[in-house]
């Protein structure tokens, strides 16, 4: 596929309300995903190729074709998480590793797993994200001191949203 | 046994509360070998989709849970694990009633002439990125005939439906060896044959159906399902994805 054809491919998507298309032929693959206008949250310490924001403009990502994508297809692009300097402190963006609904609690009548100023242990859990009756329990990766929660309990996430912000100390 | 690991270390119990969470229980302290499954012959506060509790009568139906550490699965992939237990839970009901027509009624519930016979409810745990534990849970109904009022019209069991119902044990084997088979090629890439078998069984594929989103019920058409498990229906030209908190497909009978 060349340049032409991307951009071509690009305009067809971006005339219909897909937010995301992914075409596989027998020596490469491409994925075209676009965030709906509600989701667009522009982060700005985010590194730059996330934050491509002209509210529709559709975010390019080829893929590169593994011979066998079913023993390891962990590549470094798909870390939801990603450590940053922001006010000289080490922020530790968690993100959701998947869609689905955000839960702070196992359910309404317990206290939330975490709290902003708590401090959290790798494999302390975090969150419930349920999607499509799949309920999963999200652990953290890190030690460190929650500083700011970025999604309300009970709302809709999307695949790599950031949820919490984890200072990591030093 | 049928299988190579699945089901070879059991954790039998007269009564439990829940298999799944006995199971995640467990695995809080210790990692027991895949394949592990926690069985029970009542379980008195098995957990289904919005906190519906199910009880069901002592040895009449098999109830547990099986512990997978599927680590060549990403988060976002996990669907693909209720796609392969929904296949193997309604093969081994065709295999005990081969000339009956046997559904997945997305995302996972399985259906018997359009009655609820089973019910799946997985969780997992994960850290950050990485899977790290799989716990799937699945009720079938073997030999109860009898159901609470407000679940009768709309359940049933392999008892109701053949003359001479298996043992609970026998179906355990059958199922055990339909996931781990699934499971393990699933393990070695297969994934085409695996959407290609669970579209020829989703109820109302292709079809147009009542869907329950909200207050409202609309007539759609099933696309199909997403590679998130989310349901893909058209509705006045346009399509549109939902979860399963968002829209209901609301069985004919």
């Amino acid at each position: 596929m060349d340049y032409k054809e991307i951009q071509e491919l690009l305009r067809l998507v971006s005339r219909t309300n897909l937010t995301e298309v992914e075409i596989e032929k027998k020596d490469f693959k491409i994925r075209i995903r676009r965030k709906p206008p509600e989701n667009n949250v522009i982060y700005t310490s985010q590194p730059a190729p996330m934050s491509v924001s002209p509210m529709q403009a559709p975010m390019i990502q080829t893929l590169p074709q593994l011979p066998d994508s079913s023993h390891d297809s962990r590549s470094s692009s798909d870390k939801p998480a990603e450590k940053q300097e922001v006010a000289g402190k080490n922020l530790y963006e968690f993100r959701s590793p998947m869609i689905g609904t955000f839960y702070r609690s196992p359910n309404p009548e317990v206290p939330p797993f975490a709290k902003v100023g708590d401090t959290v242990e790798k494999g302390q859990v975090l969150c419930i994200i349920e999607a499509m009756k799949l309920f999963n329990e999200i652990e953290s990766e890190v030690d460190g001191k929650i500083v700011k929660i970025l999604v309300e309990n009970a709302q809709p996430v999307e695949y790599d949203q950031p949820l919490f912000l984890i200072d990591t100390g030093a | 046994m049928l299988t190579q690991f699945f089901g070879h270390n059991r954790l039998s119990f007269e009564t439990l509360p829940s298999t799944n969470t006995y199971a995640l229980e467990l695995l809080a302290g210790e990692t027991p070998p895949e394949g592990t499954i926690v069985i029970t012959g009542h379980q008195t506060r098995g957990r289904g989709q919005k906190g519906n509790v199910w009880t069901g009568e002592q040895d009449k139906n098999l109830t547990f849970s099986l512990i997978l550490y599927p680590h060549f699965l990403q988060p976002r992939e996990l669907f693909l694990i209720s796609k392969m237990t929904a296949l193997a839970v309604r093969t081994t009901i065709a295999h005990f009633l081969p000339l009956q027509e046997t559904l997945i009624k997305w995302p996972n519930d399985i259906l018997l002439g359009r009655k609820k016979i089973s019910g799946i409810l997985i969780e997992n745990q994960l850290e950050g990125s990485h899977v790290r534990t799989v716990v799937i849970g699945i009720g079938l109904n073997v030999g109860q005939v009898e159901f609470p009022a407000e679940l009768s019209h709309k359940s049933v069991s392999l008892a109701m439906s053949m003359a001479a119902p298996p043992q609970v044990e026998t179906v355990l084997q059958v199922l055990l060896r339909q996931l781990e088979d699934r499971y393990i090629a699933l393990r070695s890439g297969y994934r085409d044959a695996l959407h290609r078998e669970y579209y020829e069984f989703l109820y109302a594929y292709g079809e147009l159906v009542p869907i329950k989103t909200g207050e409202e019920t609309l007539n759609m058409r099933v696309v199909g399902v997403d590679e998130y498990g989310r349901l893909a229906a058209e509705y006045e030209g346009s399509l549109r994805y939902f979860d399963i908190k968002e829209a209901g497909i609301q069985v004919q009978p």
